[in-house]
């Protein structure tokens, strides 16, 4: 199974699977300990990976798939990139999900963040910017995937993932304005 | 002490740092107690030598002494330059019997006849190895000690380490070497590197090699799993794999410090047309150059955290297997134009 | 006369070349006579200039000299020794190592080193050059001219007399004052001899009154001569001597620094002997032990210093060891402590002369961290050094680049300033170009001095700075960090206008560490005097001095003080207030986004800062436009927790945006944040937005001006907004609230805390036209509305009563102004229709017990309602059986009837006992209810009738 596809399997009761998908592997073990240690009233099982596609094991079903992107390697991009060919596209439906860290410096090549961010428009998926050195980063931004993973793992009521998606999604400022700005 | 004695002292002072002078004086055993105390190591340097050399002149040591300075100096931080590797072949049968006190003899004695101006200084470490510092001059001039040449050899081995030879003396080095150590020939191994322990191990493989196996060992130790039981790694398998890999192409634990690898390629240009590129006599020429504080465990990590795929290149792993670090690549042939292969 | 013959070359000026040309050579040639040789060595006192030696026997005047001590003439046979080699090596004393600071027009001087002019036979072969005669002068001529002289001293008394009762003939005045011929002569010699004395012997300024003297002698002895009229040869003596006279005062006078040239070479000169002669070995062993004595008395620091002063031109610095030594400890002191003041002239001096290359000019740079300030003078003498124009261009970049870094530091800049238009000509005209670092700075001085920035900027430039010098501001900031005791108690001192425990900032830290908060002269208040704003201590002060206050050098000082600001608020000088946005926009830029890590300290000070920042904004009661921009910026890379409060809190004080990019720049990145934060960040949120909207309400209250259509803002606000535009404005902020909350609401599971939040900001929603004065209604969505009236909690029930009853005394009194003609606004049908739909909705629920009926608000299937299995479901919502209201039903069930076991809440409704009950809900504190009931029964008309009322 080269795709990785989300509704092949059945649900289990009270339980979402997320998946950490990052190049470096720097970041996804603090990401996963801080998720794990704030769930409590749904069991959570993170999953972390390298890259796509997966080895051919029998897994349950994952819910959600978060890409880890540093934006200072442009490797850390470029196999983000790769990664999603292997995912099948009712994924973009409001179970993928865009991690970014180092956005907030200036000095990092700035395309690099554009470039992420009309990825991340053209799929319909959110893009969190993270703080990944200090734990209180940490801690807010596996609070928001967890919020993610509640959606799309259909744990809250009356909200799909392609209900939270169509709110949350990333958007790339067109106003020529804005751009000069930025 | 003549001036160039003193000039040679002088630069043998400057490299040694400040904090192991004392030290290497003191094994030095050619200043008395007294004298060693009274060298005050808190000056700065230029005031201290000039202390030192009035107590070396009321001693009246010479060159010799001097050079034996150095040499302790030498072989106690043998990582002061670049060390390239020659290997004796085809033994005779005193090969193997040799031992140290013949062979300097027989060294001295051969490198004196081949050049008249020349000082040899020999020195036997505690590993067994021989020391040997040339100072060479030419027929006309005296041995010059600022830029000596540095030869170890290990007896009963056929390698032989040598650092800061010129072009000039490398026949004469040679010769005298395979002469005295009874040997039929010389060649270059094409390895080089600052580390002279690492260069001997890597050769002499001394280092934590892993072998492939069929059930590879469970390599807990060196992944630990997370701690979590919700937490899975996906490519746990696949990580296991790389570093059983990369630990076979390069090996276990502290490994052999090399600091560049050097891939030399020369090719033809290769078209089914009459192009102007592939009429062309000389190939094309190409230097790839690795280079790290220790090149071995950047490749090690390289390989084990996924960045090169999973079987190790031959290029590569040759470093280890083949104790060089210098290839050159070429065509097969000008015949054998579509099955391109490295000849390493 | 052995060496004659070098004296005679008029091409060998300095006598020091030759003797060293001469040891080097030959060193065990010692020249045992000739007046020369024993000159120089003997007449260099051991530490001045000195030069002059006899006035006596050789001025023109020739009478018998009896101090024979000072009769040293130039073909005196008195054969002097060489000087002892000792002597030589003698090291200078302390006093003479003056740094050595001759600006590169003295070069003329120093070919001409004193001593030269203090010679005797200096003066002899100063003379010929002077007389233009030099290259013809033969040693026969010379010979012949000293036999004259010799010749002249023989013929001792009997001449000078003559000669002075000639001078007395020629001016009878002098016979008229009493002067006689015999008091002249003794005049003239006391003088001379006495003032010798004292050339000789005293230093310091009576040595130069006294050459000034003779001097005056020399003048009145020639004038003298010329009355007579001598030949020239009588008299060219004290001709020559006059002019070295000149030149010796001359000299004295420039050479308060004087050039330390001879000195290092006479240095050199040991060195090469030292080299070069064989010495025996305990003497060298005591040369070092001098030395090493030497250098252990002094500082490191101050030999290196000493080294940089006096260093070669040419020196080559490849493997110069004595180099790295003193610029190892250089960099030492630098990095972990700073550079004294006193240290900055010298190395810049030394780095800027390019003396050792451009490699060591851009090392030196580099570590060139002040401790506490640059001295003015350093940064002059770096700037004449640019117009040498032997340094290249990187070089220059840099050392301008450096200035910038330490602008803050320098302790005075008056001097400075007066050549301001040179270095602008130069940044801007010269081959410097266009430098990046600078094009901001420039920008910015053009808005003040647009006659000194004579470039053109591109229309568009990014506002803010980009950090430059980060690596000279990093070393300098944590020298600063390292020495903030001293800062922290600096920073009471200067200011006295608010005490502040700690500093706030690096960058005003920075600034707050000159020991003087400079300010810069106002061009109009050149007439007046200026009051600089540091010296305010109180509020009269500040009121009484209103007119004639400077404002500070930075302006990001005033942040700080709460004068200061309430200064600017009254300022009508915008240039204030742009200065200040441009400082703002940089530190905020700079600290904020390019912030490399989020270390807890750095945290720490940069809340502190915003706090500030926050309470500025709140004292001037508007936002500065650099604080916006960097929000707008700082939302996209956000990660929703990093300094939250504070930047919550700076979000609700940014003034009105335009309706056309409040969704680009305001909601989309609060969007994406919102909806995937945790409860209270939305919360937070709402709470911002709502004091946002409140701001921008009670803005438009104060400054709406009569005619109602066209609001011109206060000048700070470089918005002019229209009223359409606000309302544009403020209806897409409460839809956009209204959205949000809505699915916030949906996605948290209608969680009370945020529907109290979302209750208060359409309090604040509910009164815009009554409070505000804002024509404009806005019903809540279905989305909070029925929420809140179905909630479990009374207190929502109970506020959206109150928001519906403000609601309806909006509405009505904006259907009244409707019929007014002079001021005729619309609010829309659907409006109405809406709040009707509400009010239906709400009294059929709580009073009339027909929830889920048709045409009763709320509609639901009947197959739907069937499947709740509730009987009697139009009634579950009413304020009895309501769940928020149960309880107070059930207390009051007990309170009417304590005896009764069973529970019969329907007998409530009965009667007289439903009004009881209300008054009884009043009566726990539900004004809100209260409130509607009144408003909507006091008639006790039927809704239909409200309705329609209002329509």
């Amino acid at each position: 199974m080269s795709l990785l596809k989300p509704l092949n399997k059945l649900p289990e009761l009270n339980t979402a699977n997320v998946l950490l998908v990052e190049n470096e592997e720097l970041f996804q073990k603090k990401l996963a300990d801080a998720i794990v240690l704030l769930e409590n009233n749904v069991n959570v099982i993170v999953r972390l990976a390298r890259s796509l596609p997966l080895p051919l094991e029998s897994r349950p079903r994952i819910d959600l798939v978060v890409f880890i992107v540093h934006l200072n390697s442009e490797q850390s991009l470029l196999s983000a990139e790769a990664s999603l060919k292997h995912l099948d596209s009712s994924y973009f439906l409001g179970k993928v999900c865009f991690l970014v860290t180092g956005a907030r410096c200036g000095t990092l090549p700035y395309e690099r963040l554009t470039s992420l961010k009309k990825l991340a428009a053209t799929l319909n998926s959110p893009l969190l910017m993270t703080e990944d050195r200090t734990t209180e980063g940490v801690n807010t931004v596996a609070q928001r995937v967890l919020a993610v993973l509640r959606v799309a793992a259909g744990l809250v009521p009356m909200a799909t993932g392609l209900y939270l998606s169509s709110l949350t999604r990333c958007t790339v400022p067109t106003d020529p304005d804005w751009q000069n700005q930025d | 002490m003549d001036d160039s004695t003193k000039q040679v002292l002088r630069q043998i002072i400057r490299r040694i740092p400040l904090n192991k002078l004392q030290n290497m004086l003191s094994k030095w055993e050619h200043l008395s107690k007294k004298q060693l105390r009274s060298l005050e190591f808190t000056q700065p340097k230029w005031l201290l030598c000039d202390n030192l050399l009035s107590i070396c002149e009321e001693n009246d040591l010479s060159m010799k002494h001097v050079t034996e300075l150095e040499i302790i100096y030498r072989i106690d931080h043998p990582a002061q330059g670049s060390w390239n590797v020659c290997q004796l072949i085809d033994p005779e049968e005193e090969a193997v019997t040799a031992d140290l006190l013949h062979f300097k003899q027989l060294f001295k004695a051969h490198l004196r006849g081949l050049i008249s101006h020349v000082s040899v200084k020999t020195k036997k470490h505690e590993d067994g190895a021989i020391w040997i510092r040339i100072a060479w001059g030419d027929n006309f001039t005296q041995p010059n000690h600022l830029k000596p040449t540095y030869v170890v050899h290990h007896l009963q081995t056929p390698y032989v380490f040598v650092s800061g030879l010129t072009m000039k003396h490398k026949p004469l080095l040679h010769q005298a070497l395979v002469l005295s150590a009874h040997y039929g020939g010389i060649k270059d191994v094409h390895l080089s590197g600052r580390c002279l322990t690492a260069l001997r191990d890597l050769l002499m493989r001394q280092y934590k090699q892993v072998f492939p196996v069929k059930h590879p060992r469970l390599l807990l130790e060196r992944s630990p799993l997370p701690s979590n039981p919700n937490i899975q790694m996906e490519h746990a398998k696949h990580a296991e794999n790389r570093l059983q890999m990369a630990a076979e192409a390069f090996g276990e634990g502290i490994l052999p410090k090399l600091e560049t690898a050097v891939y030399k390629l020369e090719t033809r240009f290769r078209e089914n047309g009459n192009g102007m590129l592939g009429r062309r006599e000389e190939p094309f020429r190409g230097v790839v150059k690795f280079a790290s504080s220790n090149l071995l465990e950047s490749l090690k990590y390289c390989v084990s955290s996924g960045m090169a795929s999973a079987p190790v290149t031959p290029l590569l792993s040759s470093i280890t297997q083949k104790g060089r670090n210098y290839f050159v690549i070429t065509d097969k042939g000008p015949g054998a134009s579509h099955t391109p292969g490295p000849n390493i | 006369m052995a060496n004659k013959d070098f004296l005679e070359d008029p091409f060998l000026h300095n006598y020091e070349d030759y003797l060293m040309s001469v040891w080097g050579r030959n060193p065990d040639r010692h020249p045992s006579k000739g007046p020369a040789w024993s000159c120089v060595r003997e007449t260099m006192g051991p530490g001045e200039s000195e030069g002059f030696l006899v006035p006596g026997s050789v001025g023109g005047l020739s009478y018998p000299s009896t101090e024979d001590q000072f009769s040293t003439r130039p073909c005196s046979p008195t054969p002097r020794l060489f000087p002892k080699r000792s002597h030589l090596r003698c090291p200078r004393p302390p006093e003479l190592s003056l740094l050595r600071r001759h600006p590169p027009e003295l070069s003329l001087l120093r070919r001409h080193p004193p001593e030269l002019a203090g010679q005797w036979s200096g003066a002899q072969a100063g003379r010929r050059r002077g007389s233009g005669s030099s290259s013809t002068a033969t040693a026969g001529r010379q010979q012949r001219q000293q036999r004259q002289e010799r010749q002249h001293i023989n013929s001792t008394a009997a001449l000078a007399k003559r000669a002075y009762k000639s001078y007395a003939k020629a001016l009878p005045g002098l016979k008229k004052l009493g002067i006689s011929s015999v008091l002249l002569r003794k005049i003239i010699g006391t003088l001379e001899v006495s003032c010798g004395v004292v050339l000789t012997l005293v230093p310091g300024r009576p040595k130069d009154v006294a050459n000034f003297l003779l001097l005056l002698v020399m003048l009145a002895v020639l004038f003298f001569h010329q009355l007579v009229g001598d030949p020239l040869k009588r008299y060219a003596h004290a001709l020559v001597f006059g002019i070295l006279l000149t030149c010796r005062l001359l000299i004295a006078r420039q050479s308060e620094e004087r050039p330390e040239r001879e000195e290092t070479r006479e240095q050199q000169v040991n060195a090469e002997e030292k080299n070069k002669v064989k010495v025996s070995y305990d003497r060298s062993l005591r040369v070092a032990e001098n030395e090493r004595k030497k250098s252990e008395a002094e500082d490191p620091f101050l030999l290196a210093l000493k080294y940089f002063s006096r260093v070669e031109d040419g020196t080559p610095w490849k493997g110069n060891d004595v180099l790295e030594r003193h610029v190892a400890v250089v960099e030492r002191l630098a990095l972990s402590q700073g550079l004294p003041p006193e240290a900055i002239p010298v190395l810049l001096d030394f780095a800027l002369s390019l003396r050792m290359g451009t490699t060591l000019c851009v090392r030196m740079l580099k570590i060139l961290i002040p401790a506490s300030v640059v001295p003015q003078d350093a940064v002059i003498q770096g700037v004449s050094w640019l117009c040498v124009g032997k340094m290249p261009i990187g070089t220059q970049v840099m050392f301008l680049r450096w200035l910038l870094t330490v602008f803050d530091l320098i302790d005075s800049k008056d001097q400075l300033r007066a050549i301001y238009g040179f270095i602008f000509s130069f940044v801007t005209e010269e081959s410097l170009g266009r430098q990046p670092f600078l094009m901001h700075l420039l920008a910015l001085y053009k808005v003040f001095s647009p006659e000194l920035v004579t470039l053109s900027f591109p229309s568009k430039m990014k506002s803010g700075f980009k950090n430059h010098n980060s690596t000279w501001k990093a070393a300098l900031s944590s020298v600063q960090r390292r020495n903030n005791v001293e800062v922290a108690s600096d920073l009471r001192l200067t200011f006295g206008v608010r005490e502040q425990p700690v500093s706030k900032k690096r960058k005003m830290n920075s600034h707050l560490t000159v020991p003087a908060v400079s300010s810069l002269p106002l061009r109009v208040s050149s007439s007046k005097k200026a009051l600089p704003l540091e010296q305010l201590r109180a509020f009269p002060q500040l009121l009484q001095n209103l007119d004639r206050i400077e404002l500070p050098a930075q302006m990001g000082s005033m942040l700080g003080s709460s004068l200061a600001l309430h200064y600017m608020d009254c300022l009508r000088d915008s240039s204030a207030f742009l200065r200040l946005n441009f400082w703002l926009g940089h530190a905020l830029h700079e600290e904020f986004l390019f912030c490399r890590e989020a270390s807890s300290q750095n945290m720490e000070e940069a809340a502190r800062f915003l706090n500030t920042l926050i309470s500025t904004q709140r004292l001037l009661q508007e936002g500065f436009s650099s604080t916006e921009v960097f929000l707008y910026r700082f939302l996209r890379v956000w990660d929703g927790s990093l300094l939250r409060p504070q930047i919550l809190a700076l979000l609700s004080d940014i003034s009105v945006v335009p309706s056309s990019r409040i969704k680009v720049l305001l909601f989309e990145p609060l969007m994406q944040l919102f909806f995937t934060s945790s409860l209270f960040f939305k919360c937070s949120v709402i709470e911002c937005l709502n004091s946002m909207l409140l701001k921008w309400l009670t803005w438009h209250s104060v400054y709406a001006l009569e005619d109602e259509l066209d609001i011109s803002v206060s000048s700070q606000t470089p918005v002019n907004m229209t009223l359409s535009g606000l309302m544009d404005s403020v209806v897409e902020l409460v839809q956009f609230v209204g959205r949000i909350s809505t699915i916030g609401l949906q996605l948290e599971g209608y969680h009370t805390l945020l529907l109290s939040f979302t209750l208060d900001f359409y309090e604040t929603v509910c009164d815009m036209y009554l409070k505000y004065d804002l024509p404009l209604v806005l019903m809540p969505p279905a989305g909070v509305f029925y929420p809140a009236l179905l909630s479990t909690s009374p207190v929502s029930v109970d506020r959206l009563c109150h928001i519906m009853h403000r609601y309806r005394t909006n509405l009505v009194s904006a259907k009244r102004q409707e019929k007014q003609p002079e001021k005729p606004f619309h609010i829309s049908r659907k409006t109405y229709r809406e709040f009707n739909q509400y009010v239906v909705s709400m009294v059929s629920c709580l009073w009339n017990s027909r929830a889920f009926l048709p045409g009763m608000g709320i509609e639901l299937g009947e197959d739907v309602l069937a499947r709740s299995k509730v009987s009697e479901y139009w009634s579950t919502f009413n304020l009895i059986h309501h769940p928020a209201f149960m309880s107070c039903a059930i207390d009051f069930h007990q309170k009417c009837w304590p005896e009764r076991k069973e529970l019969d809440l329907n007998s409530i409704k009965v009667g007289k006992r439903w009004d009881w009950y209300t008054e009884f809900l009043f009566s726990q504190g539900f004004h809100g209810i209260k409130e509607f009931v009144q408003s909507s029964f006091s008639r006790r008309s039927s809704i239909k009738e409200t309705g329609n009322d209002l329509q």
